[in-house]
Order: structure tokens, then C-alpha cells, then sequence
């Protein structure tokens, strides 16, 4: 920390002072000072181990020292991020890993130069383009003014696991589908992360903020007959190895899962549908992060490319009034459960906030970075990304809220009321889902995709509900948030993996489930390749040969 | 009909175990067991079966080291299996098969767990016979479109080989080496030769690599081996710029087949200051225009050794042509001989 501040300060010092070296200076070219610069460094340590069918795959320790460089040159006004340029601000190195200060000092001085070089010469091309092109919608400036922050929290601890326990965890897990011989790829992986995040700027920031999480997850595939491939997973998610569930919950959801999938294989396939249908908890809180979350992400409210869905409509209705949605990074847990979108600083060295994104179904304002947009011209705390990217405005922990809220069971009944009304025979019921996506570029229809994994038709005559496969939720995001009708009392969380311009980072979107009267759903693409031809290869133990075998 | 395909399974396999001596190894008889099986049992009924099917395990243990201006940068280690299943569907006069290789890839369990293993292999064989049962036919079709049919054959029949070599263990003290590293790469700072244009030296680092390969083969021609090898390389690079702006660098290293092989402390630290020498006197060297030489040139025995592997051995690497094109191997022959001539 302290040869990040002293490489800092001396590089800002001494950067653009004399002038450029250049070979044979036929032009006298002033020299520019960096106005901003800072260094950000991830110190990680984790820890993965794989495992399928019963046997350890991989089994790697890693510890990392990584330096995102961020210099910019210009001014806060216009600076060599502006528009497209926006990486050009960034150099990542590897940094020694023994708290060796000249050896970081003199790294950290080769990043920058290289990041200097690399600065001028994105400000030089800006300067042209602005010449170039038609006055900008959005003329807000290049990045945010703000006050510095300085907080020292303690590093974080060494990670430490009983590798053999663990490893013997994951064989019992995934050793769960030797006994589903349809299951022709099956995968449990154990991922755990300590982290301790330092952040150094010229403008007076020094933030340490330690950061620590533990993931368990239980993946499986198969094939129908008809060549569709069916994936189910199981995501485990603590802020530490000890907080995972115990072996036996683990096990008792990797059966369930195991079962289910193998059901799965034998459903019917359902036509694409255009009617009512309840989202899931875990489906509605997806639905939200890919069709919401993303669309409110300051920097796609300006830009030539952007869609800008909804950046006109700030103050007006985008939800239904019983709808309000906020994203709190500062959350480490909702009802006991633990959160994945938790921060306790953003990666430009700003505390996390909680910020009420819509408030009764009026849009209030964005999920900002230090990258100003017109009316917004602070970060507000999700400046967020992977290391080695320029960070943008992102979720953290999203979570929508319903003052219309009613049990469960009154909210099929108004499913099927409202299959009834439509003239359908049943509606739909998305229990899970897998992922999503959400295109937001103007060149491209403002749509979002969201992939179910398990979907239900629920009759109005009154059958049992029926498992179908093959269908995916498509539409446009104005027209589908504003035909949610209601919601029920139970919010659920989907913890994940969240990738977008600013690399993978993990998120939290928690919602209740919720009845939609018109949702659209499409065939999902499909493999076409038949399933395994051969049945798996016996087990040696005798005991588990009586599962009939269908392979042909 | 199922039960008695359970029933014959182990038959087949005592008979095929029977007939080539029992592999004391026992990766390489979950191999076979499976390859038994998928030998008498894969097939789409009306398609044509495999005539031929290899099972090759790579066992890839690595371990990595890096260090720069005299700290460490990176420390890996990683131990890996990997399965490539090699499926030939048609005769050896033509087949599935094509110049660019083919089968599919599975990882493997690293640990020593039979069902797993096999579980892997069934799943990578049953890619890897419907993408050759579609390579095939592409191939055929192919073919049509030329008039005269290819001169040679796509595979070469082979004898039966049953060879278990010793494995190759990764054996390097990683504490010596990391404090060899750290110390290469911090003699830039530290070493009186070079201290005074240490400012210089924008970059200075020293790395270790470590592959350790065993490699386990089966295939339906009965052929059963294990062979190991290890190659233990270590490289140093500095370098900077020099006044205009030019990059310059000097980087070198040592291989071997075992960690004693490579160089001593004192000939590695003795190499980076050499190294460092160069760079700095590079630096200072007038540039050459790059027009005006034409004329004999001596080629250390290092460089010699580059320049045949970069221009010779490219030439004589038997490569199976492109479909539709005929090579006379007599044309091979003679441009081979015009080469050594020069």
C-alpha cells in the first residue's frame, strides 16, 4: 500500500515534466501531466477443486498479485476515455507476490509508462474525432469530481481448507450420478476466494477493503431423444468455506436435481405461447437483473451505440406502482441468506450505496460509475469490474419489492383466471432458470432472452401441473414489466455471474415470484446429436446395475 | 438382448486381456476394458463401425515460477489428465480421417479411480464416432469431385506393441529455484557490473517451466504403452530502450530433462549479466542500415542450429497433402537435394 502511494506520487510528480524525448523533435510538443492516475490492486488467493462422477478432475491453489493502472490524461471535461477510448486508460500487471517494495515500485513504474504512452496517444484520436463528428447528445463531461475516501480496513485472512476433506466432499457429491446413467456429463466444483482489494488515486483515495467468498456447484446434462441438451445446476454460495450447507442438504439437492433432470429428458416439448404465466422467485429476480438492471447501468444512457430504453423516462412510470427496486451492494445477506453482489467499496475506490432505483414504479435515477451522464454527475458507488477492465456502472445486489403481494396459492389461482380469460387451457409456471441476456445497442432490436430450465403448464381444468421442455422467454422490456399483475409474499434469491463490457463479476437479484398476463415464449435452439450410443460403462460394485438403461 | 450384452461385456474383456499381456498398469487396463466394449458395442445400427480406435491418456503435471526485478511474480502448479479418443471409420485405403487430426478431448479424473476414467473415455468415443461417421461421409463426397484417387493410403497397418516405460515424476527443489530466480532478476540492481545503468533496465525477470508428461496408449490393434517424458527449461529476459525510442531485449535460457541439467547458480547469474552487458551495449551500438550488407556471414552454433530447424526441417516432415492433391514423392526427393547442395 504504502509503495502504491509512493510510486503515485512520484510518477505524478515527474510524468509529462520533461519534455517528450523524442528522437529528431521537429515540433515542439508541451508536455501533458497526467491529471488523474491510480492503482488498484487485487491480492487473491483461491482455491478450486473439480470433480465428476465420483473422481477429483483438478484440484489448483493459486495466489495472485494483479495492478490495474488507470492514468488519464486531458481533463475531467475531455479526456482520453471519451466515447469507445474508454480502455485506454488502463494497464494490468502482474505484481511481485512478497512484499518486496522496490520490486512492486519498479513494476508499478513500468505499468505506468506504458500506460502514459498509451493515454496520449487515445487523447490525441479523441481530440480528432470531436473535430470530426456532429455535436453529442450527451455532452456530460469524462468523469465525476469527487471527495476523497480513506479507509484502511484490516487485510484479509489467509485462506486456509482441508483440501482431502474437501475433495472428498466433492467425490461423494457428484458420485451421486453414477446412479443416473442418462447423465452424460455431470460436474460438482468448489471455488473459494480471499481477497484483499487496494486502491490508490491522485486524488487523495486510499481504500483496503478485504472481500472473501465460497461457491459450491453442482452442474449436470443430458439428451432427449430428439437431440435437445438439458442442464441443470445447483449454486452454493457463502462468504466463507465453513458457511456452506452441510454435506447431507448438499446431497439431498444434488438427488433432487439429478432426478429432475432425468425427468426432464422424457417431457413433452411446448409451442411457443403468447399468454399469462408466473415467474418463479428465482426466474422474476433474472427476469429483472437482465431486463432492468442492465438497461439502468449509467453509461448506456449515453453513447452513439446505446439503446437508452430508458434514459428519457427518469420521474416517469416503468413499473407497475406496487413495484419499487433498489441495489444494495452494502446487503451481505436477505433473510439469512448470503448475497454475492456484496461490496463494501466499488473498483474506483467509492463506498458502496444503496441507491432506490424505482421507487413505486417511477424510475429515480441510474447505477452510476465516475463516468458522468447528463443530470447525474456523481458515481453513486457501482463502478465495478473484473480486474484487468475499465470498471462501469453495474448491479450489485438488486432487489425488487412488492406491496402487492399475496400467498402462493392465490397467485395460481389468478394464473389460471387469467389462462381462463384469454381462452387458453393452461398458463405457464417458470420454476427455474439458468441465464439470460439482454441486447442493448440501437442497431440491434432492444430485446432480452431469458433461458428456463424448468417449466411447468398449470390447466385451468384443474390436471396436475405438467413438466415441458424447450421453450424460452423472449420480449421487449417496456411492454413486459409493465404487464406484471402481481406478485407473492416469498422473495427469492438467484446468486451468479454477471458478464458485460467490464468483465465477470458476481451479483445478487432477489425478487418475489410474479404473474405476468402476457408473456411470449420461443423454441429454444437445440442440439441435433443423438444421445450416447453405447449405455456407460458398468461399475465395478455390482450394486448399482438395476437403474434401467435406455441409451438407444 | 441387454442382459446379454451385460453378460458377454466381461467375456470380451477376459478374452482381449488373454490375448495381450495383462498391463501391470492399472490405467492401462480400465483403457482396455473400455475399449473392449465400445469395440464390440459401438455401432448405429445401419452405419458403418469403427476400424480402428485409440485411447491416449496424457497425465501433464507443470509447475511454473517467475520472478522480476528480484521478487516473485507467479508460482503455478498444476496437474492435469487428459483423454484423446482417436476414432477411424472405412478401411485403411480411405477413411474418416483427415490432414488437420482428428477425435474428441474429455478431461480425465486425476485421481486413480477406474469408473471415472472410463465414464470419461465413453463420453469422448462416442464424439468422436459420430463426428468420424460425418467426417466420412464428407469425405467421400469430397473425393467425387477429383478424378484421379488419392496415391496413398490414410493409415498404415502396425504390429501389436506392448511397451511400459518407468513414469516421470516431477522432481525440482521449488525453494532453490525461486531463490535462484529472484536472485537472477534482481542482479540488474544489485551486481557492481550493471548497478550503474541499472535505470535502464525497464524490464529484468527469470523463469522456471517444468513439463512432466506421461502418456498411456491403447488401441484396437492390441498395442498397449506408457511412456514418460519430462523437459525442465529455465529463461532469463532483460531489456529497455534505447535513447530514440528503439526496443531492445536480450532473452536465453537452458533446457534439459532434468532440473541437475540445467545450468549452475553461478553460469545462470553469469548469463543475466552478460545479458545485461549486451543490452546496454546494444544501447549504445550505431544502427545498421539495413540495405547495406550483402556478403558471408558466420553463424554461431546456436543460430546454425535455428536457422536448419526453421528452413530444413519444415521440408521434410511428411505432412499428408491436401485432398485432390498428388505428391510425386521423386520432386520431394530432389528438392531435399538441392537444399544440402547450397
Amino acid at each position: 500500500m504504502d509503495a502504491m502511494a509512493t510510486e503515485l506520487h512520484r510518477a505524478l510528480a515527474e510524468l509529462g515534466n520533461a519534455p517528450e524525448p523524442a528522437s529528431s523533435s521537429k515540433e515542439k510538443v508541451p508536455p501533458l501531466k497526467p491529471y488523474f492516475l491510480s492503482y488498484s490492486v487485487a491480492d487473491a488467493e483461491s482455491v478450486t477443486i473439480t470433480s465428476q462422477y465420483g473422481a477429483i478432475m483438478n484440484s489448483n491453489a493459486s495466489h495472485e498479485r494483479t495492478a490495474d493502472v488507470q492514468v488519464r490524461l486531458g481533463s475531467p471535461a475531455e479526456d482520453n476515455t471519451h466515447g469507445t477510448h474508454r480502455s485506454s486508460a488502463l494497464t494490468t500487471m502482474a505484481l511481485p507476490l512478497a512484499d518486496d517494495r522496490a520490486a512492486i515500485e519498479r513494476t508499478l513504474w513500468y505499468a505506468t509508462n506504458r500506460g502514459y504512452g498509451k493515454a496520449l496517444d487515445a487523447l490525441e484520436k479523441v481530440k480528432t474525432e470531436q473535430q470530426v463528428r456532429a455535436r453529442e447528445e450527451d455532452s456530460s463531461p469524462d468523469f465525476t469530481q469527487e471527495r476523497s475516501q480513506v479507509a484502511i480496513l484490516p487485510k484479509e485472512s489467509p485462506l486456509t481448507l482441508d483440501r482431502g476433506a474437501w475433495e472428498s466432499r466433492l467425490r461423494e457429491i457428484s458420485g451421486v450420478f453414477r446412479r443416473y446413467p442418462n447423465i452424460f456429463f455431470d460436474t460438482a466444483v468448489l471455488q473459494a476466494t480471499h481477497e484483499t482489494d487496494y486502491f490508490v488515486s491522485s486524488d487523495g483515495t486510499r481504500v483496503a477493503a478485504p472481500n472473501h467468498v465460497a461457491r459450491l456447484i453442482v452442474a449436470a446434462r443430458t439428451r432427449a431423444l430428439d437431440g435437445m441438451d438439458m442442464f441443470r445446476d445447483e449454486t452454493f454460495e457463502a462468504d466463507s468455506l465453513g458457511h456452506l450447507p452441510d454435506q447431507a442438504e448438499v446431497l439431498a439437492k444434488t438427488q433432487a436435481m439429478a432426478k429432475g433432470l432425468n425427468d426432464l429428458r422424457t417431457a413433452p416439448i411446448t409451442e411457443p405461447y403468447n399468454g399469462p404465466a408466473i415467474l418463479s422467485g428465482r426466474a422474476a429476480a433474472v427476469f429483472f437483473h437482465e431486463v432492468l438492471g442492465h438497461r439502468l447501468e449509467g453509461q448506456r444512457q449515453r453513447g452513439d451505440e446505446e439503446g437508452e430504453t430508458f434514459t428519457k423516462l427518469l420521474g416517469k412510470p416503468i413499473l407497475p406502482d406496487f413495484l419499487s427496486v433498489a441495489d444494495d451492494p452494502t446487503l451481505t445477506q436477505y433473510n439469512g441468506s448470503p448475497l454475492s453482489g456484496h461490496y463494501l467499496f466499488d473498483d474506483e475506490g467509492q463506498p458502496a450505496q444503496r441507491v432506490q432505483l424505482v421507487q413505486d414504479g417511477v424510475l429515480e435515477t441510474f447505477l452510476m460509475s465516475r463516468l458522468p451522464i447528463a443530470g447525474f454527475a456523481n458515481s453513486n458507488g457501482h463502478g465495478r469490474a473484473e480486474t484487468g477492465k475499465m470498471p462501469t456502472g453495474r448491479q450489485g445486489n438488486l432487489i425488487v419489492t412488492s406491496t402487492k403481494a399475496v400467498p402462493e396459492i392465490k397467485l395460481r389461482q389468478m394464473l389460471k383466471d387469467a389462462a381462463r380469460k384469454q381462452g387458453k387451457t393452461y398458463g405457464l409456471y417458470f420454476e427455474d432458470i439458468s441465464s439470460g441476456f439482454a441486447v442493448t445497442t440501437r442497431r440491434s432490436p432492444q430485446a432480452f432472452q431469458v433461458i428456463p430450465l424448468v417449466v411447468y403448464r398449470v390447466y385451468v381444468d384443474g390436471r396436475p401441473d405438467e413438466l415441458v421442455r424447450g421453450v424460452s422467454i423472449v420480449g421487449t422490456p417496456q411492454a413486459a414489466l409493465r404487464s406484471i399483475l402481481a406478485t407473492d409474499d416469498q422473495p427469492e434469491i438467484f446468486n451468479g455471474l454477471c458478464g458485460a463490457e467490464s468483465g465477470t463479476i458476481p451479483v445478487s437479484a432477489v425478487a418475489p415470484a410474479m404473474l405476468v398476463s402476457q408473456i411470449e415464449t420461443q423454441r429454444q435452439a437445440q442440439g441435433t446429436a443423438r444421445p450416447p450410443i453405447v449405455p456407460p460403462p458398468p461399475l465395478d460394485d455390482a450394486a448399482t446395475t438395476s437403474s434401467p438403461k435406455e441409451g438407444r | 438382448m441387454k442382459l446379454h450384452a451385460l453378460i458377454l461385456l466381461p467375456v470380451l474383456s477376459s478374452f482381449a486381456l488373454a490375448e495381450t499381456p495383462p498391463p501391470a498398469d492399472p490405467i492401462l487396463a480400465a483403457m482396455q476394458q473400455e475399449l473392449a466394449r465400445e469395440k464390440s458395442d459401438l455401432i448405429i445400427p445401419g452405419m458403418l463401425r469403427p476400424y480402428f480406435i485409440q485411447y491416449r491418456l496424457e497425465d501433464i503435471h507443470s509447475y511454473d515460477a517467475l520472478a522480476s526485478y528480484g521478487a516473485l511474480t507467479r508460482e503455478t502448479e498444476s496437474h492435469q489428465r487428459v483423454v484423446r479418443v482417436e476414432v477411424r471409420i472405412g478401411s485403411e485405403t480411405s477413411d474418416s480421417s483427415s490432414a488437420r487430426g482428428d477425435g474428441s478431448l474429455e478431461l480425465a479424473p486425476s485421481d486413480s479411480d477406474p469408473a471415472a476414467l472410463k465414464y470419461a473415455l465413453w463420453t469422448a468415443t462416442d464424439d468422436a464416432y459420430k463426428n468420424a461417421l460425418r467426417a466420412f461421409a464428407t469425405k467421400r463426397a469430397a473425393l467425387k469431385n477429383f478424378q484421379s484417387a488419392p496415391t496413398a493410403n490414410d493409415f498404415t497397418p502396425a504390429k501389436a506393441v506392448t511397451l511400459i516405460e518407468p513414469l516421470a515424476t516431477l522432481t525440482i527443489d521449488r525453494d532453490d529455484w525461486k531463490h535462484r530466480l529472484i536472485e537472477a532478476s534482481g542482479l540488474f540492481e544489485k551486481s557492481p557490473e550493471t548497478r550503474s545503468f541499472a535505470e535502464a533496465v525497464q524490464y529484468s525477470s527469470a523463469s522456471i517451466s517444468v513439463l512432466v508428461v506421461n502418456r498411456y496408449t491403447v488401441n484396437t490393434d492390441g498395442s498397449a504403452l506408457r511412456h514418460g517424458y519430462s523437459g525442465y527449461s529455465e529463461g532469463v529476459s532483460v531489456g529497455g530502450q534505447a535513447e530514440d525510442g528503439m526496443e531492445l531485449g536480450r532473452s536465453n535460457g537452458s533446457v534439459a530433462t532434468t532440473a541437475a541439467g540445467l545450468e549452475s547458480v553461478a553460469a545462470l547469474n553469469k548469463r543475466v549479466i552478460e545479458d545485461l552487458i549486451s543490452f546496454n551495449d546494444l544501447r549504445h551500438a550505431p544502427i545498421v542500415d539495413p540495405e547495406d550488407y550483402h556478403g558471408p556471414v558466420l553463424f554461431s552454433g546456436d543460430a546454425s542450429a535455428d536457422v536448419f530447424n526453421r528452413l530444413f526441417v519444415p521440408n521434410i516432415e511428411a505432412e499428408r497433402p491436401e485432398i485432390g492433391v498428388s505428391i510425386e514423392l521423386k520432386d520431394a526427393r530432389s528438392a531435399d537435394v538441392s537444399f544440402s547442395s547450397r
